[in-house]
């Protein structure tokens, strides 16, 4: 069996995965989630094209891929086909159509904003697939399956609007109940928690995190290399507290921190915690 | 060469995170090398109880994974500024079924060439956690409190450590109180050793102090005036080959006798 081969390369439109044509779709699938399980989170929020070469993928196979893709945090923004759309799958004639690149799917932005439905009673609904990790990745897969199968066949142009409409990368994901230890959030766009984040818990941001209540627990904000990202929390009394490239803990005396709001950003290199001034220039990263 | 050494009960809540704490603070203020490694992945508190867990950045997960080296995932102990006494904390997020036992094998022969103890936590229960915990062991210690359901699980853990090929594990007896004993309210030293039949390590007497101590994060074995405390550290003297005879634990003559004949046999 050839060991199945990825290649990933990266442009200002994101990062295009280049599958193998001739190994086993299940190889493929077991490749792609090592590369990304070893890239741990730094390729969160990443948009991803896929190029499959040759392969014709069966709607099971590009539903896997739909899936795959955001359980890592990753948005997948298309995949390409160069077989040719009649289905023969004539190796030697597919690769002269070299021009015929059609476009088999298209996932557009919208999918994400559909997390910003409000949970049913709070309670998290995704512990079936991944107890611990609280993302998108429920919402995106509870879209109504009439959605899907009609992106899965358009051509994609028509799902290119509400991209636009819906603004592009400012997305925000809304948690309406307490973290706690163990549960992870990660999400590419900003993080807004209703209730508190305890010890033991994560939020990872590609934005800002905004926690109305407690945050105990350990904070990454601008995940993806955003320097400008902020933590705002009604009371700031993180484990850890990560910005962009920057960790750093509290002091070790036993200080239970000021009863205000506070905001944590980089100043001049370095993370800087001070309270929040409402109507001073204090939310971060230029909305 | 290093000697690897598991911290097991079976049952939840004897002190099992407590004693790797303790023995592990107290073999590093006797000047050894020593790494505690928290196996009790999804439900980790080791690094908690030793008061490091805002430096956190990499876990055993990481490790065994291959992401990271294991010097990388150390936290150093902050009171030994030496860098003397390090954690390998575990992951948070994830489950006991993350780490296999191949891989645990790999990290204790990786950090018994570095560290004079590696001190491993092992999870409660019997399952991946616990089997995880034994793989790359030597020599195993087994906590347990005065209690028939503690005992009652300490004699299986015996029972496993021994098909799993740790032969002659030791005995902690945590949280004794002399005068229940006294009054025959509480099982004695003598009865546990009866039921289980292995050698007595040392007996930890019930403390307040270890509470506060938890709670700080400070291990009660750098506390001079904690009867704990000295308990561990008679303890942490014994593993590295010294005879300490049992503390006077302020019971009668006639059971501090017998204790100490329990513990002469067993040496």
């Amino acid at each position: 069996m050839k060991k199945a081969d990825i290649v990933i390369k990266g442009s200002k439109d994101g990062l295009t995965f280049y599958l193998d044509s001739q190994c086993d779709f299940s190889d493929l699938v077991i490749a792609i989630e090592q590369k990304l399980a070893s890239a741990d989170c730094f390729l969160v929020g990443a948009h991803v094209n896929v190029d499959v070469g040759l392969r014709k993928l069966t709607e099971e196979q590009i539903e896997r891929l739909r899936i795959l893709f955001p359980s890592y945090g990753l948005i997948l923004r298309g995949i390409t086909s160069w077989s040719d759309s009649e289905g023969n799958n004539d190796e030697g004639e597919g690769a002269i159509m070299k021009g015929n690149r059609e476009r088999i799917y298209q996932i557009a932005n919208h999918l994400y904003e559909s997390s910003e439905r409000p949970e049913p009673a709070g309670e998290s609904r995704n512990l079936e697939s991944k107890e611990s990790i609280v993302s998108f990745v429920p919402a995106a897969m509870e879209a109504p399956p009439s959605s899907l199968s009609t992106a899965a066949t358009d051509d994609g142009a028509e799902n290119e609007a509400p991209i636009i409409t819906l603004g592009g990368d400012e997305q925000t994901l809304l948690i309406q109940r307490t973290l706690r230890s163990g549960q992870t959030v990660r999400y590419p766009g900003n993080v807004v928690i209703l209730g508190d984040v305890n010890p033991g818990a994560e939020v990872i941001a590609g934005g800002n995190i905004i926690v109305m209540g407690v945050f105990r627990g350990v904070a990454h904000a601008g995940a993806l290399g955003s320097l400008d990202a902020v933590v705002t929390a009604y009371r700031l009394r993180p484990t850890q507290l990560r910005i962009a490239n920057h960790i750093t803990r509290p002091p070790d005396e036993d200080d239970d921190g000021p009863d205000h709001p506070e905001i944590g950003r980089i100043r001049d290199g370095m993370v800087t915690i001070e309270r929040y001034h409402y109507g001073s220039k204090s939310f971060g990263k230029d909305a | 060469m290093g000697e690897v050494m598991v911290i097991t009960s079976g049952k939840g809540g004897v002190g099992k995170t407590t004693t790797t704490a303790n023995i592990g603070t107290g073999l590093a203020s006797l000047g050894y090398k020593v790494v505690l490694v928290d196996t009790d992945i999804g439900l980790r508190n080791l690094d908690v109880v030793m008061g490091l867990e805002n430096r956190i950045v990499y876990d055993i997960v990481d490790v065994t994974s291959g992401q990271v080296s294991y010097s990388k995932a150390l936290i150093k102990d902050k009171r030994f500024p030496d860098g003397r006494l390090n954690l390998l904390p575990a992951a948070q997020t994830k489950d006991k079924t993350a780490v296999n036992q191949a891989q645990m094998q790999k990290l204790c022969e990786d950090l018994k060439k570095e560290f004079d103890f590696v001190l491993i936590d092992c999870p409660a229960g019997i399952e991946q956690g616990f089997k995880n915990a034994i793989a790359g062991a030597e020599k195993a210690i087994v906590v347990t409190t005065p209690e028939v359901s503690a005992i009652r699980d300490a004699d299986r853990i015996i029972g496993l450590l021994e098909a799993g090929g740790l032969r002659n594990p030791r005995l902690i007896i945590n949280r004794l109180r002399p005068a229940m004993v006294k009054q025959g309210d509480m099982m004695s030293i003598e009865d546990m050793v009866d039921i289980l039949a292995i050698d007595v390590l040392g007996v930890v007497p019930e403390d307040d102090t270890i509470v506060i101590s938890t709670n700080k994060g400070e291990p009660a074995v750098l506390d001079d005036n904690s009867r704990a405390g000295q308990a561990y550290r008679n303890i942490t003297r014994r593993l590295t080959g010294a005879d300490v005879p049992l503390m006077n634990l302020e019971v009668s003559e006639g059971l501090f006798d017998k204790v100490r004949k329990i513990f002469g046999m067993g040496r």
